[in-house]
């Protein structure tokens, strides 16, 4: 009983914890929308660079199940955290050389929607990469 | 399911126990997702990578 009761009082403690941090990284990412409007180069990052070219050497097939070997730890793990959506994108830009005409007729969307998901999932990399190279 | 005993990976850095941890809060993360009542998959990755790189600073 003493055991149930340590436990039940730390998933109470980490569900407190918890809610505090998404609802703080809701408010930062909300004023980050409002207020945030950079335009910054993508090439200023070579993790970048290292990224679509690992990319290209990837069978489209491994991508598709979710199994991606890339070479860099940090590279395979900010891919990981991209959505579903951004994954794909990549996948259709840089494994299988689609045009942003064939993917927005596969995602059924626009193509400035597909240009908006590419600018979105690799500027999302490059923010991992860097955040990863400060610890 | 162990919750301690998962969370104690996860704040270890184990990747599966991480993943574990975020189907557990599934509806906290969802729900906190949302903007003007539609999910906003960008503020889901946020939360994510939010919650990722701070659980291992939460003392059992």
């Amino acid at each position: 009983m003493d055991n149930f009761d340590v436990e039940n009082e730390v998933q109470y403690r980490f569900t407190a914890w918890l809610q505090k941090l998404v609802k703080r990284a809701r408010i930062d990412y909300l004023r980050m929308k409002r207020n945030h409007n950079r335009e910054e180069s993508l090439s200023d990052y070579s993790g970048v660079n290292n990224f679509t070219y690992e990319m290209k050497l990837i069978p489209a097939k491994n991508l598709e199940k979710g199994e991606y070997d890339f070479e860099r730890e940090d590279i395979a793990h900010a891919f990981s955290l991209l959505s579903i959506t951004k994954r794909k994108v990549l996948l259709f830009l840089f494994v299988e050389e689609l045009t942003p005409k064939e993917i927005a007729k596969l995602l059924s969307c626009s193509e400035q929607s597909v240009s908006n998901l590419k600018r979105k999932a690799l500027n999302k990399l490059k923010e991992l990469l860097e955040e990863n190279n400060e610890f | 399911m162990n919750f301690n005993l998962i969370l104690e990976k996860a704040i270890n850095g184990d990747e599966e126990s991480i993943q574990k941890i975020l189907k557990i809060y599934e509806p906290m993360i969802k729900s906190n997702s949302k903007w003007r009542g539609i999910l906003d998959e960008d503020l889901e990755e946020y939360i994510i990578i939010r919650i990722v790189k701070n659980i291992s600073k939460f003392k059992i």
